[in-house]
């Protein structure tokens, strides 16, 4: 445990002093404070202050969650850091899990700077808390956390991070159109257009699973069940690349 | 008693790309074994397997055919690696962190228990003459402070064996006489010291055996009563093994009147 914890304590130190995350983070700020002069411009201006704020906190933390994940082992093998730290008595497992971990905290850390600021700006218009905006923010902290766990299997199955970056957006758009992208592959005609499809809407994470708006629009507040399939579904998920992830990993040579 | 044995051991790379297979070899059926106490010494010239053999060691490269075992643990094996502390060539190190979270990172990945950590990192802070700058990041230090710090999270943990992979590159020789101070400090510790280099006046100066790899084949093995009190002896013996067996011709910028003495 102390190994885990030693590695993920050590990565949220290299995200929370990487530049391009802090820059990454200001730009979010930027663009929260941004919405407010949009929001001020149209008649629903509460309401569009709330939607552009979430959107922009969800977008920027898939943003930091690919490139810091991205980076996170292809970084070490570059500075060769990665080296010292396997030729020490820690299993691979642990150095996996460690920094998907902390890099997960570390991007939690930014979007709750960020929400911050969002809730701060919003209270200003004169909005009223309501619950949906803690679900919609537990939903987009579930997807950033599946997010993070397939980029680090890409990662790992890539040999440049430009490649993986690549691979993980295209993820990521997938993910919020396999229910769509389901239908059309079972109208199609064709076997193989079938059989792609297929594949690909079991493979890709399904993001509907994460669709707060659905109960947002319906003013409902989702079930129990409905949460305890979407933690389920998340752990799952992550679970499974996580450990195909240690798997490609413990094959490497260095 | 054997501390490092190293059986038969074959490292092949294999790199495919667009379809086509290079395959080359690192180290080739070497055989070595490594005495307790030992202070061993592994020269070659630039892609001879110095750097492969290490990594067998270590548990960073999985042998091709062969057998490398440490402390009696077949490698890699992470247990084992508590025990052994390894210098690399540069500090690889983060930059983000400062020396002191460096080796507290690195103590408590050796599986120092929680509270002898804090007082061993001071010590080896201490030691490596680091303690009046332990709090600046890592992508502030000179190369010589790197160095220092490199050197810390080697020994840190107080391991038995001590592998250095090319310790004294680059150095100047203030840092270069301090390497072979702490080699020295090591031997009459009784610890097992594995090092690789190219300088063969400094090997010659600190190891009790030294071993000539070429192009991934352990040559020779030469022990210290065969070069104690024959001055130049390893140099002999080294360029006489190396131009036998090495594929590359010599330099060819001679000066003119020279030629008799370069060719041979």
């Amino acid at each position: 445990m102390d190994n885990i914890t030693a590695i993920l304590a050590y990565t949220i130190k290299q995200h929370l002093r990487h530049k391009i995350y802090l820059v990454v983070f200001l730009f979010g700020l930027v663009l929260i404070t941004g919405a407010l002069v949009i929001s001020s411009l149209s008649t629903g201006r509460v309401r569009m202050l709330l939607n552009l704020g979430l959107s922009s906190i969800e977008f920027l933390a898939l943003i930091t969650i690919i490139f810091t994940t991205v980076n996170l082992i292809l970084e070490e093998l570059e500075s060769r850091t990665i080296y010292l730290m396997l030729a020490h008595p820690l299993k691979r497992w642990q150095y996996i899990l460690g920094r998907f971990s902390g890099t997960v905290i570390s991007v939690l850390f930014g979007m709750l700077s960020m929400v911050i600021l969002h809730l701060a700006l919003l209270f200003m218009a004169g909005w009223h808390w309501q619950n949906y905006y803690a679900i919609a923010m537990l939903c987009s902290f579930g997807k950033i956390i599946v997010m993070s766990a397939i980029t680090l299997l890409i990662s790992l199955f890539t040999t440049s991070a430009a490649t993986a970056m690549s691979f993980s957006a295209l993820v990521w758009i997938l993910g919020h159109f396999s229910e769509e992208l389901n239908y059309l592959g079972e109208k199609s005609a064709n076997i193989i257009v079938k059989s792609v499809v297929w594949a690909i809407y079991n493979i890709a994470p399904n993001f509907s699973y994460f669709n707060y708006r659905d109960f947002w629009a319906a003013a409902q507040v989702p079930s129990a069940a409905w949460f305890g399939w979407m933690i389920i579904y998340t752990f799952s998920y992550t679970g499974i690349c996580l450990i195909l992830s240690n798997f490609l990993f413990s094959q490497k040579e260095f | 008693m054997s501390i490092i044995s190293i059986k038969n051991a074959t490292k092949k790379y294999r790199r495919q790309h667009l379809g086509r297979v290079t395959e080359t070899t690192g180290v080739s059926g070497l055989n070595l074994e490594i005495n307790k106490g030992e202070t061993f010494g592994l020269i070659g010239l630039n892609g001879s397997g110095k750097t492969t053999t290490i990594k067998l060691i270590l548990g960073l490269l999985y042998p091709t055919e062969g057998e490398i075992e440490v402390l009696g643990k077949p490698m890699p094996d992470t247990e084992v690696l508590g025990k052994v502390g390894y210098l690399p060539e540069a500090a690889y190190l983060n930059k983000y962190l400062s020396g002191k979270e460096t080796l507290e990172l690195f103590s408590t990945i050796s599986g120092i228990p929680r509270n002898m950590r804090n007082e061993m990192v001071n010590n080896i802070l201490e030691k490596v003459g680091m303690a009046q700058v332990m709090h600046k990041r890592v992508s502030d230090y000179s190369k010589g402070m790197l160095q220092r710090i490199s050197i810390a999270q080697a020994l840190v943990h107080n391991p038995e064996i001590l592998i250095f992979d090319e310790p004294i590159t680059g150095l100047d020789p203030l840092a270069l006489k301090e390497i072979r101070q702490l080699i020295n400090w090591l031997k009459t510790r009784g610890r097992t010291v594995f090092f690789s280099s190219h300088n063969i006046s400094e090997v010659e100066r600190v190891c009790d055996r030294i071993g000539i790899l070429v192009n991934g084949r352990l040559e020779r093995l030469i022990d210290k009563s065969e070069w104690q009190n024959h001055e130049g002896k390893i140099e002999e013996i080294f360029v006489s093994t190396v131009k036998r067996s090495e594929k590359i011709g010599p330099i060819r910028f001679v000066p003119e009147g020279h030629e008799e003495a370069v060719n041979g």
